[in-house]
């Protein structure tokens, strides 16, 4: 990827921030996947988090620890971007693809509305967090991109309550997802019964 | 043979129309302008009456509302404002030469305005002047960008002059803080987060300009004045803002200085046409060209457009493949076997490739990918040069 130098620098920067995070969680690692010295792609696995999966059945399955990969890929205009679809094509959630949330519909997440243009890798991270851990959810279909999903939290919102979260920033001495890491992350891990 | 001037010509030393020579040179330039509403159907109608030949750029049509403001004839509310424009400045000036095009300066590839020698923002966004700003910088091509307050609260207006080919000055960007950006976005996001699975949803409709048109033409008067001025020559404008207060009868002009940290990179592009058009040439072809005029491999960009290259069904979860900017991707194509809806893949999408990873669609034309008409691609060699290409739509190229 080409980039003019005010975008490289952030990109430098951004990569930077974000193995800075990794190295202060227990549950985030960032990956450079192409391995190129200022990367534009990233992908940030998410480990140890309790969510929620739609089966084939269509049943919800409660998943106390699992993986996530969710990828961050920053256009060239990111910076300036006027595209309301940006957001859209900034983050990808990868696996699994049956992650259950009424923002969710993978390969679509939806941050909200308080992505901008430029915004740094931390906050980007703060905010997928905030989604994959139920912290952030819409239960209006109307602002929502799974409808079922809306109506399955309004009538179990003592799901939430349940879900219990490891908290982003935190590092205990035995730092298991840098081994976690070195495995692939496979979609029939921690699959539906 | 003496040109011949209509009683009509007037020479106007105020602004710089001294004589017929003065007169030819405005006539020889084209200027385009960006959104004929409120402000800019008032320049249309003084560039017009001076015979400035014009390109209107606009996507809307005439609405009801609009007629209290924008100074449309009744009859003509459904009409493309362009063309309600174009109909007005002839019956003004017969000999104004005017072209209406309706569409969405979106839409525009980057080259398509690089004839135009002077290029007028009316446009009632930020996010469509970021756009427009662009466009003109990457082209070298002066822009005067006036506002007038929307909100129908305030009498107020505001007047820019930038001129990319001038030294270290200052551009559109340069003094937009975090808030105009956030703003930007806001102004551009999707009625809820199910449109964005609709195909090609497109920026939101903005709200219709409540502002008086006394104070569009105030604003209008000057931008016009700056216009004529730097068509003749005349730069001391740019670099400066005029902001225009009527509420308080205040006039002000401050000279704006390029911002160290600003996020553009304020740099021309120098284009040049490969051969052939966007009907005939493939990717291949302008790989073969760019690594013959930069002496090595390189890595293709295009200037703001994501190019898809598998589609995700979020009901199924199949996979296939594509090969098209994100924007051309038409509705049918994105509907899965299953019912539900393929959205392409984010992380997947490429913004520039090289000759390995063109591997599956090298060989389509840029009309197949759905490349915009006279768009720009750059090509970016190994050693650090660059060039940039321009992607003509007109059959046999530039």
């Amino acid at each position: 990827m080409i980039h003019d130098s005010i975008m490289q620098s952030f990109l430098h920067e951004s990569f930077a921030e974000g193995r800075a995070l990794s190295r202060q969680s227990d549950i985030l690692t960032i990956v450079n996947p192409a391995d190129e010295p200022v990367p534009s792609k990233l992908l940030g696995y998410f480990y140890g988090l309790p969510h929620l999966r739609r089966c084939p059945d269509g049943t919800v399955k409660r998943i106390a620890q699992g993986s996530i990969v969710v990828g961050i890929s920053f256009p060239p205009d990111y910076l300036r971007s006027t595209d309301p679809l940006m957001p859209l094509h900034l983050i990808s959630l990868l696996a699994p693809a049956t992650f259950f949330h009424p923002n969710v519909k993978a390969p679509v997440l939806c941050p909200g509305s308080k992505l901008t243009p430029g915004m740094s890798l931390t906050e980007l991270i703060w905010h997928i967090y905030d989604i994959l851990t139920y912290r952030n959810l819409n239960t209006d279909e109307r602002d929502a991109l799974d409808p079922v999903a809306c109506r399955y939290f309004r009538q179990h919102p003592e799901v939430l309550a349940e879900l219990q979260p490891p908290p982003l920033r935190h590092r205990t001495p035995l730092h298991i997802a840098s081994i976690a890491a070195t495995q692939p992350v496979q979609e029939g891990d921690d699959a539906c019964l | 043979m003496t040109p011949q001037f209509s009683p009509r010509d007037t020479r106007l030393a105020a602004i710089g129309l001294n004589n017929d020579v003065d007169l030819l040179t405005l006539r020889h330039h084209t200027v385009v302008i960006a959104g004929v509403g409120t402000l800019g159907g008032e320049v249309v109608r003084h560039l017009a009456m001076l015979g400035v030949p014009m390109v209107l750029i606009d996507r809307g049509l005439v609405e009801p509302e609009n007629l209290g403001t924008q100074g449309f004839a009744a009859d003509q509310v459904g009409l493309p404002k362009v063309n309600a424009r174009t109909r007005l400045a002839q019956q003004l000036n017969p000999d104004c030469h005017v072209v209406p095009y309706h569409m969405d300066i979106e839409t525009l590839g980057l080259a398509a305005l690089r004839h135009a020698d002077l290029i007028l923002c009316c446009l009632d966004s930020f996010a469509a002047r970021l756009v427009l700003h662009e466009i003109t910088w990457r082209l070298g091509i002066p822009l005067v960008d006036a506002a007038v307050d929307g909100s129908g609260e305030r009498l107020y207006g505001r007047l820019n002059v930038y001129h990319p080919r001038q030294p270290e000055t200052p551009c559109m960007l340069c003094s937009w803080d975090e808030a105009i950006f956030a703003q930007v976005m806001q102004e551009r996001s999707v009625a809820g987060c199910p449109t964005w699975l609709e195909a090609a949803p497109g920026a939101s409709d903005a709200p219709p300009t409540l502002a008086i048109s006394s104070l569009a033409s105030v604003v209008a008067g000057l931008q016009t004045v700056q216009a004529i001025r730097m068509l003749l020559g005349d730069t001391r404008g740019v670099g400066h803002e005029q902001i225009i207060d009527i509420d308080h009868t205040l006039f002000q002009d401050a000279v704006v200085r390029r911002a160290p940290h600003c996020r553009f990179d304020h740099r021309i592009w120098p284009l040049t046409a490969p051969p052939g058009d966007a009907w005939t040439q493939s990717v291949d072809d302008l790989f073969r060209h760019a690594e013959a005029a930069l002496g090595g491999a390189v890595t293709l960009q295009v200037h703001r457009r994501l190019l898809a290259t598998e589609l995700l069904c979020s009901t199924c979860g199949s996979k296939r493949p594509i090969a098209k900017f994100v924007h051309a991707i038409p509705p049918a194509e994105m509907s899965c076997s299953c019912g539900g809806l393929a959205q392409p893949v984010g992380f997947s999408c490429l913004a520039a490739f090289n000759r390995s990873q063109a591997d599956g669609f090298g060989h389509k034309t840029w009309q197949q990918l759905g490349l915009p008409a006279d768009d720009v691609v750059s090509a970016h060699g190994a050693n650090g040069s660059k060039a940039h290409f321009i992607i003509s739509m007109h059959k046999g190229g530039n």
